[in-house]
């Protein structure tokens, strides 16, 4: 037999892979920092969280749950909507970035940094401590309306016309914020960057309160796409035949995936690869059917996100890297590498 | 009842006209083969018909309703279309290509009707392998199989759209591959509508040899009407002998 043929693990055992490695990654996430907490001390403030003292219950229940909570969300929506776009886009280098989401998320909570206490103070003073994520959400789905504007003619949307309008509004959004960096303070800068660079360390429940809802929505909703994003793999005029609403797949993918995103990018940052390299990875192991990889990229977006930004507090403890930054580091030679033994194979 | 009518089709694209006053009716059972030079219209005739360009003038009813009424997910269930190449972009199996014209059967039975049209276009033995790594002919048949599973189990009249569905084959595949078509017009009451380049395939399989050339329909009927030298050379340009074999139907010999 030939050594083409698909070896595959069956999917209920990439899951229970998976659910083990997120338990594993959350506990590794839950133990690591500054205040010690050792794994039985997880399991009795799980327990009995009346009976712990009263630092370790704040560091747990205030710090490292949503830490954790809000790690684990952005990696999987991060992952799902690059499993999304890369269906619709029949490329498995597309990413939620392509299309402007990052672009405009990023413009738009810059301003809100250096332009707060100016120009954009009814803004801060209407949306009060939300005005960062809730203007970094408002920009991302901005920009996807205008990519998708740009991109639709007469009632349809042409897919590589949505690609290059995505990379025109990255290179105007780039610049922008490039332009407002020249109006920042100090301080403004120093936020700024870390902002740009990606973190979790900021993570609270009140970020998950106003972005959780959204990535929940987009991640419970993405599975729907499954069936007619296999079709669209044969291209949008077979999926058409097979009896699949084209223009309905095309305008779902977009607007979950820009939600999730968005959502995503606001209480974080910047994060890259994640939305790339999980879903191209997977493909290789639980093949192309989106019925299993799309939840199969959630858990493991997730897991590979919780467990990165585990290690970023680990490597130049008692400080932590960006996790945008670790993602960047470990993800691009990685992803390099990927591409040429890929380039080889072929 | 009727399958397919179109009438007086007229299509547009940019200034270039591309089909003038078409109109082509196939009934239960036809297996009818479109022929004509490279840009004569087949195609662009053939993704109108599966509603797949807007056309501006004329009307196509298809099982007595027109075009535009039906629904994208009913007409699915009768009316299935092989574009003349499809590219599978991502690491699926066979079998996953072809379920995706199963939809609505329980996996015993899609299975089943998987591994059963598999075995019938000769590649059987290939369920498990991806599509991106098998040959351009492996492919095509891959991408034939979901076609025809697409309509496999449909009650009443159903119509097949096929855009060169053989032109990757050999010549003994291509005899596999027409003669299914061929038993599943005349036992099941499919209708065939196929572009061709082959004419003696054409002539061999074809109930009815529709000729095409610069965007109209110039001859439609048998092939013994259709399979003329002098109409050869001036649609094609092809110098050719037509040889009438007992078998019934003719064969063009193109002159050396």
């Amino acid at each position: 037999m030939a050594t083409d043929t698909a070896k595959r693990a069956p999917a209920s055992l990439i899951f229970m892979v998976l659910a083990g490695l997120a338990v594993l990654a959350a506990l590794f996430s839950l133990t690591n920092g500054a205040y010690p907490l050792g794994t039985s001390d997880v399991v009795n403030l799980l327990l009995e969280p009346e009976a712990a003292k009263p630092a370790a219950h704040m560091v747990f229940f205030d710090v490292r749950m949503p830490r954790l909570v809000l790690g684990f969300l952005t990696g999987a929506v991060l992952a799902v909507s690059g499993t999304l776009l890369q269906g619709l886009f029949r490329n498995p280098l597309a990413d939620p970035g392509l299309i402007g989401v990052s672009g405009g998320a990023a413009l738009a909570a810059v301003s809100v940094i250096v332009l707060g206490g100016s120009w954009l103070s009814d803004w801060t003073i209407l949306t009060g401590r939300w005005a960062l994520p809730l203007a970094a959400f408002v920009g991302s789905v901005l920009t996807t309306l205008v990519a998708w504007r740009v991109a639709s003619r007469s009632g349809s949307i042409a897919v590589a016309t949505l690609l290059l309008a995505g990379i025109a509004i990255n290179a105007v959004a780039g610049a922008l914020t490039g332009l407002l960096t020249f109006y920042a303070d100090d301080s403004e800068l120093r936020s700024l960057t870390f902002w740009s660079m990606g973190s979790l360390g900021h993570a609270s429940w009140e970020d998950l309160q106003v972005a959780g809802p959204w990535m929940l929505l987009a991640l419970l909703l993405a599975p729907v796409l499954a069936k007619p994003l296999d079709a669209f793999a044969l291209g949008e005029s077979v999926a058409g035949h097979l009896g699949f609403s084209v223009q309905w797949v095309k305008r779902a993918t977009v607007v979950l995936s820009a939600l999730g995103t968005g959502a995503a990018v606001a209480v974080t940052g910047l994060i890259g690869f994640v939305g790339l390299v999980v879903p191209h990875l997977l493909r290789q192991i639980v093949g192309a059917g989106h019925r299993v990889l799309i939840p199969a990229s959630g858990l493991a977006g997730g897991v590979l996100l919780v467990a990165a930004d585990s290690l970023a507090r680990v490597v130049v403890a008692p400080a932590e890297l960006p996790i945008g930054l670790m993602m960047s580091l470990l993800g691009g030679p990685f992803f390099l590498v990927l591409l040429m033994r890929m380039r080889i194979g072929a | 009842m009727t399958v397919l009518k179109a009438k007086q089709l007229g299509l547009t694209i940019g200034r270039s006209r591309i089909l003038q006053d078409v109109s082509l009716t196939v009934e239960p059972g036809e297996l009818v083969a479109l022929l004509g030079p490279n840009g004569a219209g087949k195609s662009s005739l053939l993704k109108t018909l599966a509603g797949e360009l807007a056309f501006g003038q004329g009307t196509i009813e298809l099982f007595g309703r027109s075009i535009q009424q039906w629904k994208g997910s009913e007409l699915a269930r009768q009316r299935a279309v092989m574009p003349q190449r499809v590219d599978v972009s991502f690491p699926f199996t066979v079998r996953e290509i072809v379920a995706l014209g199963c939809s609505g059967l329980a996996a015993a039975e899609r299975n089943e009707l998987i591994d059963y049209l598999l075995q019938r276009l000769g590649i059987g033995n290939m369920a498990c392998r991806l599509v991106p790594t098998l040959s351009g002919g492996e492919q095509q048949r891959v991408q034939l199989a979901r076609v025809l599973a697409q309509i496999w189990h449909t009650n009443g009249p159903r119509l097949l759209l096929l855009d060169e569905c053989t032109s990757a084959l050999d010549p003994a595949q291509q005899q596999t591959v027409f003669s299914l078509l061929r038993e599943l017009a005349k036992d099941q009451g499919y209708s065939v509508v196929a572009v061709i380049h082959d004419l003696n395939v054409a002539s061999c399989y074809a109930d009815r040899l529709v000729m095409m050339a610069a965007g109209r329909i110039v001859e439609n009927g048998a092939a013994n009407t259709i399979l003329e030298p002098g109409l050869l050379d001036k649609v094609f340009g092809l110098k050719a002998r037509v040889l009438a074999l007992p078998e019934g139907y003719p064969m063009v010999i193109p002159q050396a």
